[in-house]
């Protein structure tokens, strides 16, 4: 009568299926899903239907599709929407209000007015930044990401990555140290941004005319097989960039300017991961009912998430500093909350999804090659693909697990993991350590009840 | 050599005694785990002391610290974890000794009054019958013929038969799979339930004898197994168990507490938590069995021919 | 498979490492598998060990080792082999670092991950907590897997929902708090080990679908299908969804020509319809409906499980024959109070109470399985001293002086559910005749000879305790009737009808 023969799944109780043939039971080890809300699991497997599953392909196939080339750097107001209109300045995460910033973005911004001339010292910038003269607006907003406080003045080079007509953007890494992304702005800081955009820019930029455009894909790919996970270790891929410029740079004028400083900053790359990672990811924004996150990034109070059927809405919970290792003279009592719009590298499946690729890694966030392992495969479980054009060695070369689901991860009860480093609460410290941190649960179920209810509109529209 | 500062947890939980981070100014990595951290008072000492750090789910085990918060521990086992395959390091818990004592909660790791009762020692009993009808998924070595032996052990110490004991004690003493191995955890395990009937199935100098009786034979034995197994025996010796032991031990005073004891014992390490649950099942039929416990006993020749 | 004397024996010693057994297990079972490994071991160095590794000729006689020390030896097939497999070995435990906690082991948690695990899964049981379990229900359902589900606690919405959901996509939805089911002769939930048959039931009982079974079982024919609807299907509210679709299936299923039906009485609103539908159905048909009257319709309608067991073994051709109560000088002797019922089986407790009102015996019939009486603790079929204290209060009480009682017996049972009774049962009458009163205490037990339990030393168990069993329920509530009254009961009703194909 049961086509295919009684083939059991056992939810629950052990005795249930004590007379069923052992070898015809997969016993599930079976938990509260939706993180013990059981409405929350209702609405969630309510959606969970063929309408999801085809939007979902429709949306990782979109984002697998998407090939970021490197074509220039530019400075930002030639290219990123709505930065040149009056004073903006762009940061990091999900929109927050000036008097509710934490300490670092507050520093990078007022670090941005100085070096853009939009404010005669500090104390001014700041005045303005909060009476609004200065206004403040996430990167996201713009096709653009930026690592830690993210943030980005009208004056700055950026990378602009593109694929058919679509670009996106990211800042240039300033490197370690007293730097502006983790909210210092003394004159050493302005003085190397003000290099970075009257040299390290037009002169790359240069180089990319001669050497570009650069396949960011495949300059990831390569650096995951060469030990960099594409988030907290960039070596190997800012090497292989390197590689790749070095014999147009050698020929420019201040060429060997910029090598020393490419040589100097290991971290170069991470920026061009994130372009190309937000590229890839804003081809299924507006998905109709797929679960598929966008986004992930936090502003240093709130973590935000985007999913893409409901377009460019945040969800948005609390941030907590990230718990990992710490520099010599450090603890979590110095961190600040999280920060930056770099877990745009996890939303894609590498950084933290691809640790397994890392072994380095794992080491300086603590940890061993097993774990980077374990966690590289339970994000699987909560990703709708392998991404093809990132296969790990591990995985017996499969792709990194790409796509997060919202779906599955109240399913699972499995959080998406993102490597990050740890910046201290105070303005201009520094980087203080690294760590892994989990996406917070709450915003998953809000994207849920909002995906529920985008489907009930529609549903009841159409009838 | 090159020493390790282990900040100190938010909080901890320790048996009764000297704090056990006390008992020693460094120590020796011996394991980082997921749910346990194995550190070591001195270095190769065949008698050296051993303490496991635990996480909450592991709960607390005699002579260790348990790391109740998630977090804390995960912190514990990465900075520790992250050091592994390095050269030999020092442990240094000089932090630990700032704990407030508000932060630490002590356990008494006893097994107290528990009024056991029959129906539960013969639930307890089926269940185990019924999952040692097959070996252990995986387990390359089957733990079952050692746990065969809990039954006579229980027998021969009630009944004081000393040679009886040694000849059961050889067979089992760091014997089967495992890193406690199996025949270990069952004496442990028969330990436990002799404990627990005391001044409930019976009286309290039955075990007392019997504990006796199995402590004279086992001590000379405790260097034919590993230091952890060591640990555990010799705290099961002076009456100390593990709490996961203890939730055991508790459900034989209700039957409906029984499946979830049972299923959880299924749960630590490979077969050690069947073995034990073995073991103390074993003692308590036993004891059941004897004619100062009023259920109606079938005739024990061993326990006629001691006494 | 090659000869012990062609074959090779290594050995290595880890000193001083240690590694949780989980991943020691796993480590040697996989060395195990590798082709041309005879057998391979990963224990503890201990001297016991390497004594049982002498013994199994897994010792190579060079081996130095402290009971510390972690040894792994493989015998395989040549040198090759085996030092292959040991370097392979090595190579896992520097991967089983730091590993072996539950983390490592992922077991698939949810349907979606137990479908990656095993493509061919038809079914999908759940016994999760009733708030959660419409999620996996759902979940079941829409991957196109039958559903067999035991929590109960689902609010009925959701029942509905999950059940309109089942019947468009032709899949079984058995419950919410469906107790039993056998499909093509798999057991599931609490259910009795019955030969195959012709019968087919569809419950919206439990334990009155198993008593069914084990009549017919009895009686010397079988079950096709055992379908559990869930006790709610024939409410207004869900209106026969379940049993519906059941009993389409059953109806062009070859192995069942005989179609039982097990619930209490439908709903009006449901009644008609589903009357009309088994009169249709093309198959012999019984309804056995709780309470119902007797009727020889197009559909043959009883009011008792044993009434219902009956005409369906009659229809096979292998009539039941239940030896009724006989009244002799002992059973005549009045009762010196009342009757209790303390049941385990919620439907066993009906029938009794049908029995009894029948005859007009006023009795106290409770269902212990009831949420009223578990108050959180499993059910007395999987723990039966959960009546215990009752039975044993009984003996106290000068107002009872019959107990009934049932023992469900079949797979989810508790193994031994006979001797806490018993027990129970031997206090309780000692306690009353120790007051100068006699205790009277019948039953029955609900259970097949293929019960894991073994049925006959079950009985005996309770008749050394003084327990009057019955081969049916409705016999024991018979023998309470006579007991009650003093006589047998006049209305033929109420008598173990002789049915006859």
């Amino acid at each position: 009568m049961i086509t295919g023969g009684v083939r059991v799944l056992n939810a629950g109780l052990p005795l249930i299926v004590e007379g069923v043939p052992a070898a015809d039971v997969v016993q599930l080890d079976w938990r509260p899903p939706a993180f013990g809300d059981a409405d929350l699991a209702r609405l969630a497997t309510g959606l969970d239907d063929e309408v999801t599953e085809q939007a979902n392909a429709r949306a990782v196939a979109a984002v697998h599709a998407v090939r970021p080339r490197l074509v220039r750097v530019r400075p930002a107001r030639e290219v990123v929407p709505g930065i040149a209109d009056g004073r903006t300045l762009l940061h990091a995460g999900p929109p927050i209000e000036v008097a509710r910033m934490c300490g670092p973005m507050l520093g990078a911004l007022i670090g941005a007015a100085l070096f853009e001339g939009w404010a005669s010292d500090a104390e001014d910038a700041e005045a303005r930044l909060r009476s609004g003269q200065i206004a403040v607006s996430p990167c996201h907003h713009a096709s653009a990401v930026g690592p830690m406080a993210g943030v980005l003045a009208p004056s700055m080079p950026v990378f602009v990555v593109e694929d058919g007509d679509r670009q996106a953007f990211a800042s240039l890494n300033e490197g370690l140290g007293k730097v502006l992304r983790f909210g210092a702005f003394d004159d050493e800081v302005i003085t190397r941004l003000a290099w970075m955009r009257d040299v390290l820019g037009p002169v790359f930029d240069e180089a990319l005319r001669g050497g570009g455009p650069v396949d960011v894909t495949a300059l990831f790919s390569q650096a995951l097989a060469m030990g960099d996970e594409g988030h907290n270790r960039n070596v190997a891929a800012t090497s292989l960039l390197t590689r790749r410029l070095a014999p147009v740079l050698a020929g420019l004028p201040s060429g060997i300017e910029v090598l020393e400083f490419l040589a100097g900053n290991d971290h170069f790359a991470l920026n061009l991961s994130m372009a190309g990672a937000k590229l890839a990811l804003d081809a299924a924004v507006g998905i109709e009912h797929s679960t598929l996150v966008t986004a992930m990034a936090r502003n240093g109070v709130e973590f935000g998430l985007r999913v893409a059927g409901t377009g460019e809405r945040w969800f948005t919970a609390p941030v907590g500093p990230a718990d990992g290792l710490f520099f010599p003279g450090y603890g979590i009592e110095d961190a600040n909350p999280d920060l930056g719009d770099s877990a745009i590298t996890e939303t894609l499946g590498i950084g933290g999804f691809a640790m397994a690729a890392s072994p380095a890694i794992t080491r300086f966030v603590g940890g061993t090659p097993d774990d980077a392992l374990a966690t590289t495969r339970s994000m699987r479980r909560i990703t709708l693909a392998p991404h093809p054009a990132f296969p790990l060695p591990p995985l017996n070369f499969a792709g990194s697990p790409s796509g997060i689901d919202v779906l599955r991860v109240l399913d699972t009860g499995v959080l998406p993991v993102i490597n990050t480093g740890i910046a201290h609460k105070q303005a201009g410290v520094g980087q203080i350590g690294a760590g892994i941190v989990s996406a917070p649960a709450e915003v998953f179920g809000q994207a849920v009840v909002a995906l529920h209810e985008a489907r009930q509109a529609r549903g009841d529209g159409a009838r | 050599m090159p020493s390790v500062h282990l900040a100190a947890p938010q909080r901890v939980r320790v048996p009764t005694g000297p704090r056990p981070w006390a008992v020693a100014r460094a120590w020796c990595i011996v394991h980082v785990g997921q749910s346990a951290i194995i550190l070591s008072a001195g270095s190769d000492d065949a008698a050296a002391r051993l303490m496991a750090l635990t996480s909450r789910r592991r709960g607390l085990v005699a002579g260790g610290v348990c790391v109740p918060d998630d977090d804390d521990f995960g912190a514990l086992a990465r900075r520790l974890g992250a050091t592994t395959g390095s050269a030999a390091l020092d442990v240094n818990l000089d932090a630990w000794s700032a704990i407030p004592a508000a932060a630490i909660a002590t356990v008494d790791l006893q097994i107290g009054p528990i009024a056991v009762r029959p129906e539960a020692v013969e639930l307890f009993t089926a269940l185990l019958r019924a999952e040692n009808g097959a070996a252990p998924a995986g387990a390359a070595m089957d733990p079952r013929p050692v746990r065969a032996l809990a039954g006579p052990l229980s027998r021969a110490a009630l009944a004081r038969d000393d040679r009886r004991i040694a000849r059961l004690l050889s067979r089992l003493v760091g014997v089967g799979p495992g890193a406690t191995p199996a025949g270990d955890d069952v004496i442990v395990g028969v330990l436990a339930g002799l404990d627990a009937a005391a001044g409930s199935l019976v009286d309290e100098a039955v075990t007392r004898v019997a504990r006796d009786a199995l402590g004279a034979r086992l001590r000379p034995l405790l260097a034919r197994t590993t230091a952890i197994a060591r640990h555990d025996l010799t705290a099961a010796l002076a009456g100390q168990y593990a709490e996961h032991v203890q939730r055991t031990v508790a459900a034989l005073a209700d039957p409906a507490a029984v499946p979830a004891a049972v299923a959880a014992a299924r749960g630590w390490g490979a077969t050690s938590g069947i073995d034990l649950a073995t073991g103390t099942s074993s003692a308590l039929a036993r004891l059941l069995r004897r004619p100062d416990h009023q259920a109606p006993s079938t005739p024990d020749p061993e326990h006629r021919r001691s006494a | 498979m090659s000869s012990p004397d062609t074959e090779t024996l290594q050995a290595k010693v880890f000193p001083r490492l240690y590694r949780d057994s989980v991943a020691l297990m796993a480590l040697a079972s996989s060395i195990e598998k590798r082709e041309g490994v005879v057998r391979a071991g990963a224990v503890m160095a201990t001297p016991g060990n390497l004594e049982i590794l002498g013994r199994s000729a897994m010792l190579p006689p060079d081996l130095t080792a402290a009971p510390d020390d972690l040894v792994l030896v493989v015998r395989a097939q040549d040198e090759q082999t085996a030092s292959d497999a040991l370097e392979a070995a090595t190579a896992g435990l520097t991967a089983t670092e730091q590993s072996g906690g539950p983390r490592e082991e992922v077991a698939p948690q949810t349907v979606r991950e137990g479908l990656a695990a095993a493509a061919d899964a038809t079914l999908v049981t759940v016994s999760t907590p009733g708030p959660y379990a419409p999620a996996v229900v759902e979940s079941a359902l829409r991957r196109g897997l039958h559903v067999f589900c035991f929590s109960d606690n689902v609010p009925l919405a959701d029942e509905v929902r999950l059940k309109r959901l089942a019947v468009d996509r032709r899949l079984l939805l058995m419950g919410p708090d469906c107790g039993t089911a056998i499909l093509d002769g798999v057991p599931l939930g609490f259910a009795n080990v019955v030969h195959p048959g012709p019968v087919a039931i569809v419950a919206a009982s439990g334990t009155g679908a198993q008593e069914v079974s084990c009549l017919l079982d009895d009686a010397g024919t079988g079950i096709s299908q055992l379908i559990g609807v869930g006790g709610r299907d024939l409410s207004a509210d869900v209106g026969g969804l379940m049993t519906e679709l059941a009993l389409d299936l059953v109806a062009t299923d070859d192995a069942s020509e005989i179609v039982v039906l097990v619930s209490k009485p439908p709903a009006p609103e449901v009644a008609d319809r589903l009357l009309a539908r088994l009169a249709g159905l093309g198959k012999p048909v019984v309804a056995c409906l709780l309470g119902a009257e007797d009727a020889d319709g197009p559909v043959v309608v009883r009011g008792t499980l044993e009434g219902g067991a009956a005409a369906a073994a009659a229809l096979a051709g292998t009539p039941l024959a239940i030896a009724d109560v006989a009244v002799d000088e002992d059973a005549a002797a009045p009762l010196s109070g009342g009757v209790l019922g303390l049941y385990t089986g919620g439907t066993l407790a009906s029938e009794t109470k049908v029995v009894l009102g029948r005859a007009g015996v006023p009795a106290e019939v409770l269902d212990l399985g009831d949420d009223e009486y578990t108050a959180g603790r499993p059910h007395p079929m999987i723990d039966p001293s959960a009546r215990v204290d009752r039975v044993a209060r009984a003996g106290a009480d000068p107002d009872v002086a019959l107990v009934l009682v049932d023992l469900v017996l079949g797979h989810g049972a508790s193994p031994d559910p006979a001797t806490p009774l018993a027990e129970a049962v031997r206090g309780a009458r000692g306690a009353a005749a120790a007051d100068g009163r006699e205790l009277v205490v019948a039953g029955s037990v609900c259970g097949t000879a293929a019960d894991p339990q073994d049925i006959e030393a079950q009985r005996r168990i309770l008749r050394e305790a003084g327990v009057v069993l019955y081969p049916s329920n409705a016999a024991a509530a018979r023998y309470a009737v006579v007991r009650a009254t003093g006589s047998l009961p006049t209305d033929p009703t109420l008598l173990h009808r002789q049915e006859t194909a």
